[in-house]
């Protein structure tokens, strides 16, 4: 066993090393340094934890081992995980990822919680890891690289990061709200035959998956307070070809599920959207999901108790209360009332909401970028 | 969220509470033999600390569980969900978990703590060390999902 851990040991240093020397010939813009040298700290404790368990094995101690071969497999895992998602940040680094760059560093520095915390950016679908100790990562697929159109779902995801610096105040909010829903939910007879049984574990699972789903609804209610329309016009364009699956989910799908239905979503968003003065733009993004789903012959909504009617209030209190508590800012404070947005270089919320605007014009919104600097 | 990114930050959650309990038990094991752990007085007490939030959060929670067993745990995740079922499932599995904190209680442990550490030594360590491996459990389910198994 000595043996055996003594070789995950100098191979454990072995791996650091090899990190150590492929970051050095990385070029990387100025936003990523604070994740390069956030990726040479860990390494450099992981080296510091690895050489004292060096030391700790040849003390020869028989009790210390199952320790040390714990400590070890932690050093592994926490290798790998720096090697497989945090390194090729840096390394897949190129000039298209400019662009996006530019745009979260902004988007970053207009929030306290966000203005001093690392970053970089991977390949993926639309998704954050949004964690409050460690830099976050975004990720986003190459075709959206470049893509202003999508860019408005950042703001979703960095709704993620706001929910993860705010944690223990929004998970009480969340809780105060699962009880709220708890109480709505009909109450079963407390016969105790197989149907109300089965009724009370399908509560059971209804509440729980709230928790989640409300994490949900609360970056769409941060993307949109943040995009304004941007973000609902996004938003609709990315999801919408989903098929089915954004209309309407059996029941089996619905249990413990991380996302609640597109269509719900939808229905939140336009509220929300019509409350902050985009009464046009709801009540077209809606008739649009209901022709859709009409075409897919999907006639009305069913949640199969997941949503109910009287759900809705209690809803949108907690995410109201949500939005206060993580302060998100405003598209209202950041778009100019001007005639002609080209005369001075606009900001990022006022850039998305422009491109939507010239969303038949390409060539328009590519000469803006490559004036600006951003191509 | 995605669930990788869920599994990812489950994985970060539990690093400082594996790490916590290893120093405490290294530092025990070696107490009095001569031996220096290269630990020192600040991380321990540090460590403490950690593992004094964690049970506490745990039995908090804990008591809500187990109230009422057939009602939704609100508040929570669902990583937070599965492991209050499995410590809840270890306590019940007399066989595997022998130790103060599955036997009797998490307040048995924290009063053990905070009694007399180094004479209460083997219970403690018995207890973190069945803690841990709990824990352990659930982060190695974790990197499944993050890692590709080769």
């Amino acid at each position: 066993m000595k043996q055996a851990l003594l070789q995950n040991i100098q191979d454990i240093e072995r791996e650091c090393k090899i990190i150590k020397k492929t970051l050095e010939s990385t070029d990387i813009p100025k936003e990523l340094m604070p994740f390069h040298v956030w990726i040479v700290k860990v390494i450099d404790n992981t080296q510091r934890d690895n050489s004292n368990n060096e030391y700790l094995l040849s003390q020869n101690r028989l009790n210390l081992f199952k320790e040390l071969y714990k400590k070890t497999q932690r050093n592994v895992n926490n290798l790998r995980l720096l090697a497989t998602q945090y390194v090729p940040v840096l390394q897949r680094y190129n000039k298209n990822d400019n662009l996006a760059i530019s745009f979260i560093a902004w988007l970053h520095q207009q929030h306290t919680q966000s203005i001093h915390k690392p970053f970089g950016l991977s390949n993926g679908s639309f998704s954050i890891l949004p964690d409050v100790n460690n830099p976050m990562i975004y990720y986003l697929p190459t075709s959206s690289q470049l893509n202003l159109l999508h860019f408005p779902l950042f703001f979703h995801e960095f709704g993620h990061f706001l929910y993860a610096a705010h944690q223990q105040e929004v998970e009480d909010l969340i809780k105060e709200f699962q009880s709220k829903i708890r109480d709505k939910i009909v109450i079963v007879n407390e016969e105790n035959t197989k149907k109300s049984e089965k009724q009370r574990e399908k509560n059971i699972e209804i509440i729980e998956t709230w928790f989640h789903w409300m994490q949900e609804f609360f970056c769409d209610a941060v993307g949109l307070y943040i995009g304004g329309k941007s973000y609902l016009h996004t938003f609709s364009l990315y999801i919408r070809t989903s098929g089915n699956a954004s209309f309407y989910l059996s029941e089996e799908y619905l249990k413990g599920s991380s996302h609640p239905v597109s269509w719900l979503r939808i229905k939140f968003l336009a509220h929300r959207a019509k409350m902050l003065g985009l009464e046009k733009e709801a009540i077209e993004l809606e008739n649009l999901w209901k022709e859709i789903a009409k075409m897919l012959n999907i006639p009305k909504e069913k949640y199969h108790g997941y949503y109910e009617d009287n759900f809705f209030d209690t809803i949108n209190e907690c995410l109201d209360d949500m939005i206060e508590e993580t302060q998100p800012i405003c598209f209202k404070d950041y778009l100019k009332n001007t005639d002609n947005p080209l005369s001075e270089k606009m900001n990022f919320i006022e850039l998305v909401n422009w491109a939507w605007d010239n969303a038949d014009n390409d060539e328009k919104i590519e000469t803006y970028m490559k004036i600006n600097g951003y191509l | 969220m995605e669930n990788k990114m869920l599994s990812i930050q489950n994985f970060y959650r539990n690093q400082d509470i594996l790490s916590a309990i290893s120093q405490l038990l290294i530092h025990l094991d070696l107490h009095g033999t001569g031996i220096d752990d290269r630990i020192s007085n600040l991380e321990i007490e540090d460590a403490k600390t950690t593992i004094h939030k964690y049970l506490k959060r745990l039995n908090l929670i804990l008591e809500d569980y187990n109230k009422e067993k057939n009602k939704p745990m609100i508040g929570i995740d669902a990583k937070e969900r599965s492991f209050i079922k499995s410590f809840a499932g270890a306590k019940k599995n007399t066989n595997r978990f022998k130790s103060v904190l599955f036997k009797k209680s998490i307040n048995a442990l924290e009063v053990l703590m905070q009694e007399d550490f180094y004479a209460n030594k083997e219970e403690i360590s018995n207890s973190l060390s069945e803690l841990s491996n709990l824990i352990e459990e659930q982060t190695s389910f974790d990197i499944k999902k993050i890692l590709v198994e080769i």
